[in-house]
């Protein structure tokens, strides 16, 4: 009975907080738990005015002064978050999928003709990231695939196919750059428009910002070595997670020493702004602030 | 020839592509953990220096996978070098781990075809749930039954019959091919050795110098 409830209220676009569902980590603020076991948190976002997003298979949650809602995307799936350079946030994801908010409320703006491809197909139409990757056209808002899908948006808001493949390779291998002594680059992470963590088969990482890399970060934590699942920075912090279950692990950009931040595994994606850490995990959304 | 025949059945321009044009191994390929394996391939760095890696969570699955971004030259070295460290590291740990001290000869004794078989099975399916042997190994079918699990079936089995384990049985065993990887793993193996065939007879039918 109560997963046929559990199951109704979520499906009228109200989040639930199952009986069951586990207390919070010390230090941190469960913002929301998922009604399905079966269901995953794939992307996060924490907005400008610290209110918070976050999707999975067919959903995004929106949360907020004491609030939390739920919108149901049918068969979208959202990859990544982003905004443009007005707040509003941005969701990107298959089948070309692009969804803003407006009023409160995602709505899908762009999507493939046709019904949506499977198989390889399918992946050759996700977005996988958003944002003004491409330093010859600062003021573009693209939103990118892994290597050859593109789409910006032109000054009357519509999102149309990029030229060539050289924005999606912008957006996932970060610009040709030469990086320090030492370092051969095996994943490029942007952060915001202008600032990006690039990690170095050598096992260090640098913090790159406006055409120039600013800071070494040192040698990441041992479990990133072999994979890195994603990167978030505030100020003068950069976060990581890394690991199977992903774990996060910070430092500061000035004399970099990287700890790991206790009470969270499992971590599917990460955002930090402000004051705050929001991380998301198969299950739930949790939010630190110092 | 079981590489020839990895790499074309998981992308199959992987054989005929020599630029280097970047591609992604999940999106347009089978390496779903190439980027988490680059540094224990044993490849030289002036090689796998040039690849990327993006972690992310798999659509179909919610799971982590980790591709590599590669040069599309390298498509064929890097099935080769998959094959082989999904073999060398996850299906020989996995003999040690069953097998014990009986291992070496496990593997010693088992035949080319046999040891093809098992190479093909660790490339698609390299860990693997444990064996209920309470349950039927077709119950058992699908994405979790490894080429570990497989090991374990064929050890239980093995045992029930006060008999030794032989790799080769994954060739002869009727119960495993219920098993899509067992089957897809010797489907490889039957094209490679067809192509192998074909390789010889036209060598014996060309003179060198038209070779």
């Amino acid at each position: 009975m109560t997963a046929v409830l559990t199951g109704l209220l979520f499906a009228a676009g109200i989040a639930v907080i199952p009986p069951k569902a586990t207390p919070a980590p010390e230090g941190w603020e469960k913002l929301y738990q998922s009604p399905s076991k079966k269901t995953w948190i794939s992307a996060v976002w924490l907005a400008r005015d610290g209110s918070w997003r976050a999707a999975g298979p067919g959903f995004i949650v929106s949360g907020g002064r004491g609030t939390v809602k739920t919108t149901d995307l049918g068969d979208g799936y959202v990859t990544s978050f982003g905004e443009d350079t007005t707040g509003v946030v941005m969701a990107v994801g298959g089948n070309q999928a692009i969804w803003e908010e407006k009023d409160g409320a995602f709505q899908r703006v762009h999507e493939r003709a046709g019904p949506p491809r499977k198989g390889r197909g399918a992946h050759e139409d996700a977005l996988d990231g958003i944002g003004y990757v491409d330093p010859e056209a600062p003021d573009r808002l693209v939103a990118y695939g892994t290597l050859h899908l593109s789409l910006s948006r032109d000054p009357e808001g519509t999102w149309k196919p990029s030229k060539g493949d050289s924005a999606a390779k912008l957006g996932t291998l970060g610009p040709d750059i030469h990086p320090p002594s030492g370092c051969h680059i095996a994943g490029w992470h942007w952060i915001d428009r202008v600032t990006a963590v690039f990690e170095c088969h050598e096992g260090m990482a640098f913090l790159y910002r406006k055409g120039t890399t600013l800071a070494g970060l040192g040698r990441l934590p041992k479990p990133c070595e072999a994979s890195m699942l994603g990167v978030t920075a505030r100020d003068d912090e950069v976060f990581v997670a890394c690991g199977d279950p992903a774990e996060v692990w910070r430092t500061g950009i000035k004399g970099p020493a990287w700890s790991r931040i206790p009470g969270v595994r499992g971590v599917t994606a990460l955002k930090a702004r402000d004051r705050c850490l929001l991380v998301g995990t198969r299950t739930a959304v949790l939010r630190r602030c110092d | 020839m079981l590489t020839v025949v990895t790499a074309a059945r998981e992308n199959s321009s992987s054989l005929s592509d020599v630029s280097m044009s970047p591609i992604e191994t999940w999106h347009q390929g089978g390496l779903d953990f190439l980027g988490a394996e680059i540094h224990r391939l044993g490849l030289p760095t002036s090689v796998t220096e040039a690849w990327r890696r993006r972690t992310f969570i798999s659509k179909e699955t919610g799971h982590r996978v980790t591709p590599a971004i590669i040069p599309a030259r390298d498509q064929v070295l890097a099935y080769a070098a998959q094959l082989r460290a999904s073999y060398t590291h996850n299906f020989r740990s996995h003999v040690n781990a069953i097998l014990g001290a009986r291992a070496d000869d496990a593997l010693a004794q088992s035949s080319r075809i046999g040891t093809l078989a098992w190479k093909a099975y660790s490339f698609l399916a390299p860990g693997g749930a444990d064996y209920d042997p309470r349950k039927s190994v077709a119950a058992q079918s699908g994405q979790h039954f490894g080429s570990r699990t497989a090991l374990l079936f064929l050890q239980h089995r093995a045992q029930s019959q006060d008999a030794r384990l032989a790799l080769d049985d994954i060739l002869t065993a009727p119960e495993l091919n219920s098993v899509e990887w067992v089957r897809s793993s010797k489907v490889r193996v039957a094209e490679a050795l067809f192509l192998e065939r074909m390789w010889t007879v036209t060598r014996e039918l060309l003179p060198p110098s038209e070779l």
